[in-house]
């Protein structure tokens, strides 16, 4: 079938008249090959503008658009919407920046400006002759289930407002601890690998000896902080080590600690350090109070590098000095420490006094969370990156609070950073209901602008399978190169790299580039 | 039968609380005082020149969008909630929405602007990335509601959107849950007078210098209009201040700011800058991240002391006293451009509105949430109980959209 173009030029009210000669341009565009249809909007961001689009679309019987406007992300979901009313295939709608990459940068240079501007409507138009339709397809989600992996706070709190909203909550739990949440519970279990795609995802769980396959739609991560060993130099030298949290249940039990002291900023386990420790002041500064109250006579010191009590922590800071806790501040170069053969004594250099000062030990208590070791296994098993300091990576702000780089797998409280049990506990009902909000809508969309295999060219080298960030290619059972749909991403590393030139990107083929390139540059190469 | 949920404030909290209740099939009734939606977050730059720097402007802006174009959606702007009653099953609260002049027509050409013959215009678009991109009258200011009856914008207006006789409404709606999500407003970094604030042009607050990079791109002086080639950004402006009152910390300061000095380094790598701080509470950023970038950066200087006091000089430079770091002499540095990052302060908590639905005030002025009066249907949420940046506010804002949807109350 013929391609049948029509051009959508936008005035953008009066930006793109003051520096371009509209008319100019309309006519280049009548004049050029495929063109049936040339309208001039005043914006066609307003509904009724691009109804006037639309419809003259339908008259010429145009089959596909070429939008010449602003930021695709303006105007696209109500443009693409309006057209796909009028039959015309998603993927077959073009939009030319005009407004941010021409009109704007080349203020000062109307010549330029039309010439730039020029050059982009003919490419724009000699892409678009070329593209083809696509389709997007659906599929439903096998199951309902959402695996919480950690059984902690955040994990506890996801569980709850996960099948609260309906969906299938089944936790794993590394230890045997007894563990009340809503769904199943496994103890003794954890997640060694996963397959699949967002919304059919299979996770490979071990639980003993025993390995099995469990499907699920989405994943919650909360594996929390790495407590479990103390096991640097000022812990190994002191006897009584213990994270903050065992000095806080001595005093919900009502115990006085002796002459404690608590350390921030320097987490002591073997393993990774968290340099974030900002949350630490919360539970450090709500257990000094705590303790001062129930055991006024009691010295507490506070050693630390960076004072970082937070928004209205500034407060409970003050209430905790006014209470007589001692706060020494040291320098990253002058950490504290302890002579293994006088172990109740603790050597730092006061940063305010610039002296050595001497402090009694008799509990030594570590504030600052350590990175949980099982992040790597999870992080690895469910090929997310990690953050520099050993905690899973959050995603973009963009795909929301939260969030991974992968899509449907949710991460919360201290498996990210340390964080307050208060925070850890909402970050999990947050990322409980975000789980269940994808589940919900059972349907899993992919396809259209995606990556596809000439299997006649390939040589199964497995390059691409071995570039695809996203995992998308592998070798099917024709032994070549097939490509997952549901995990392609359409970003075209794949097609760049492979030596075959075997794969293509639908609508964006090395002939329709290569035709817009040619146009851009005058037709002459 | 559809639960009713009433959102007070269109800023993040308010919007991504909308988008979750509506998300898990409830009508969202969205009030919003202003005459566009997005709060605090419409004046605040993307800090992401060439890498997202994770500053979260654009998820309020995008969730923002994604509301009015909801259906079960109902947004009211440029309205206030004048009463609200407690009933047996939840609150009936009555809605005063002004006039806008204008309809939905507009497809904010600024034409009107143009035309408009008021000194200081009386036509105004909407904040900063604020949506809708609708322009609004002041009517106090038009001439056409004084004698003249002047009738220029209509006139020019492409779309025919103006209408003067648009006129106040009340509405009256029943709805089974409250989220009380007013946000933040700065505090005047004017109260600190020492550093020259007000009287110097080149002294800018954070929100001001996030507006003029939201608008042009690039930091400029507001004396000359010139690129500025040496910058100084001090902290704790206004925030953990006992003389103000203001003793709390605003978390988020020491973020916003480190990723402003970050993306004024990209779009100019010739400025210096130098950073006054107290302690630096870089949210979410292993603290050592912005230690190393200043590191790495010949031109940046982080310096822990706060400045004394800001002069003018002669040539419009701007002489910074300050105690040096390491002993105490006194020093004196040359900036064109000075950043006060302001912390800030909670708005509306005490209003009578919230005095109606029994949220209570802390010490600081923050509303204080708490569980009691979530069981009554009542969710305060966001910066207004205590200082939270955009991501914060987006998590709480989703946990407490989870916890509305399971309510008994909200759901009876």
């Amino acid at each position: 079938m013929k391609a049948g173009i029509q051009v959508v030029l936008c005035r953008c009210c009066t930006e793109m008249p003051a520096l371009l000669d509209m008319k100019k341009l309309e006519a280049m565009a009548s004049a050029a090959d495929y063109v049936v249809s040339t309208v001039v909007v005043d914006a066609v961001c307003d509904g009724k503008n691009l109804a006037d689009a639309v419809r003259a679309a339908r008259e010429r019987e145009a089959d596909r658009v070429v939008v010449m406007a602003c930021h695709k992300k303006d105007i696209s979901p109500g443009l693409t919407k309006a057209y796909k009313r009028a039959g015309i295939n998603e993927f077959l709608i073009e939009i030319a920046n005009l407004r941010e990459e021409v009109v704007l940068p080349h203020r000062d240079d109307p010549e330029g400006a039309q010439k730039k501007a020029e050059s982009k409507l003919l490419a724009t138009i000699a892409k678009s002759a070329l593209l083809t339709p696509l389709e997007k397809s659906t599929e439903e989600m096998k199951t309902k289930n959402v695996v919480i992996i950690g059984a902690g706070v955040s994990g506890q709190a996801a569980a709850r407002i996960a099948s609260e909203a309906g969906a299938h909550t089944i936790m794993l739990e590394k230890s045997g601890k007894s563990v009340k949440a809503p769904g199943i519970v496994l103890p003794n279990t954890k997640v060694i690998g996963c397959k699949g795609y967002p919304g059919n995802y299979t996770l490979t769980i071990q639980a003993g000896e025993k390995i099995e396959q469990l499907d699920c739609a989405a994943v919650v991560i909360a594996t929390g902080g790495g407590w479990t060993a103390l096991r640097g130099p000022l812990a190994s030298a002191v006897k009584d080590s213990i994270p903050l949290y065992k000095l806080y249940d001595q005093l919900n039990a009502s115990q006085a600690p002796k002459s404690p002291v608590i350390i921030v900023d320097t987490p002591d386990p073997a393993g990774k350090t968290m340099k974030v420790q900002d949350y630490a002041w919360d539970e450090t500064l709500e257990t000094v109070i705590e303790l001062k109250k129930k055991f006024p006579e009691t010295r507490v010191f506070v050693v630390f590098q960076e004072m970082r009590a937070y928004g209205l922590n500034e407060l409970a800071y003050k209430t905790a000095a006014d209470l007589g806790v001692k706060f020494i501040r040291y320098e990253k170069a002058s950490p504290p420490k302890v002579d293994p053969r006088e172990p109740t004594k603790l050597s730092v250099k006061d940063f305010a006094q610039g002296e050595i000062v001497s402090i009694g030990i008799g509990t030594l208590a570590f504030a600052s969370i350590p990175a949980n070791p099982d992040n790597l296994v999870v992080a690895e098993a469910l090929r997310i990156p990690m953050s520099p300091d050993g905690g899973i990576r959050r995603g973009s702000i963009q795909r929301g609070p939260v969030s991974t780089p992968r899509p449907a797998m949710f991460v919360c409280g201290s498996a990210m950073f340390p964080k307050s049990r208060e925070l850890a506990a909402a970050e999990g009902e947050a990322a409980g209901a975000m789980a269940a909000a994808y589940v919900k809508s059972g349907k899993i969309e992919f396809g259209g602008s995606v990556a596809q295999v000439t299997q006649e060219k390939c040589s199964a080298c497995l390059t691409c399978v071995r570039t695809c960030p996203y995992e998308a290619p592998f070798i099917g059972t024709a032994s070549k190169a097939e490509i997952k749909m549901q995990l392609c991403q359409g970003c075209g590393i794949c097609v760049g790299i492979c030596p075959s030139k075997a794969i293509e990107l639908h609508n964006h083929t090395d002939e329709q580039i290569a035709e817009e390139a040619r146009t851009l540059l005058g037709g002459g190469f | 039968m559809t639960r009713h949920i009433l959102v007070v404030g269109g800023g993040p909290a308010g919007l991504t609380a909308a988008k979750a209740l509506v998300g898990s099939g409830a009508n969202v009734v969205l009030v919003e005082r202003t005459e566009s939606l997005g709060g605090m977050a419409r004046e605040l730059t993307c800090k992401g020149l060439t890498e997202c720097r994770n500053c979260g402007v654009c998820f309020a802006i995008d969730r923002a969008n994604d509301i009015l174009h909801e259906p079960e959606a109902e947004v009211l702007l440029l309205s206030e909630v004048t009463s609200i009653q407690k009933e047996e099953h939840g609150h009936t609260a009555r809605i005063r929405t002004s006039p806008r002049y204008v309809t939905d027509d507009c497809i904010g050409c600024g034409k009107c602007v143009d035309a408009c013959p008021v000194e200081g215009k009386a036509m105004f678009p909407s904040k900063g990335s604020g949506q809708p991109r609708i322009y609004w009258i002041d009517r106090d200011k038009c001439l056409h509601f004084k004698r003249s009856k002047c009738i220029k914008c209509s006139e020019v207006c492409p779309t025919k959107a103006v209408d003067y006789e648009d006129r106040a409404r009340t509405v009256t709606r029943k709805v089974s849950a409250v989220v009380y999500a007013t946000g933040i407003k700065p505090i005047d970094a004017c109260e600190t007078n020492r550093l020259g604030c007000g009287r110097f042009k080149d002294v800018i607050s954070s929100v001001d210098a996030e507006r003029i990079l939201n608008e042009k791109g690039r930091l400029v002086r507001p004396s000359d209009g010139r690129s500025p080639k040496k910058v100084a950004v001090v902290q704790c402006v206004g925030s953990r201040s006992v003389k103000i009152g203001v003793e709390y910390c605003s978390k988020f300061c020491c973020k916003y700011a480190t990723k402003i000095s970050q993306l004024l380094l990209d779009t100019d790598p010739e400025i210096n800058l130098d950073f006054y701080f107290m302690d630096l509470r870089t949210l979410y950023e292993p603290q050592d991240e912005f230690k190393q970038w200043a590191k790495d950066k010949k031109t940046v200087k982080l310096i822990r002391s706060m400045p004394a006091q800001i002069f003018l000089k002669d040539d419009g430079k701007l002489q910074v006293r300050v105690a040096s770091e390491t002993d105490l002499d006194i020093q004196e540095n040359e900036y064109d451009l000075v950043m006060l990052s302001v912390g800030m302060k909670p708005e509306g908590a005490g209003s009578e509105l919230a005095k109606t639905l029994g949220v209570k005030t802390d010490e600081m002025g923050f509303a204080a949430a708490d569980i009691a009066l979530e069981d009554k249907g009542v969710f305060v949420i966001g910066a207004v109980s205590e200082p939270m940046d955009i991501e914060e506010t987006a998590t709480r804002a989703i946990k407490a959209a989870a916890r509305i949807s399971h309510h008994k109350e909200a759901s009876g």
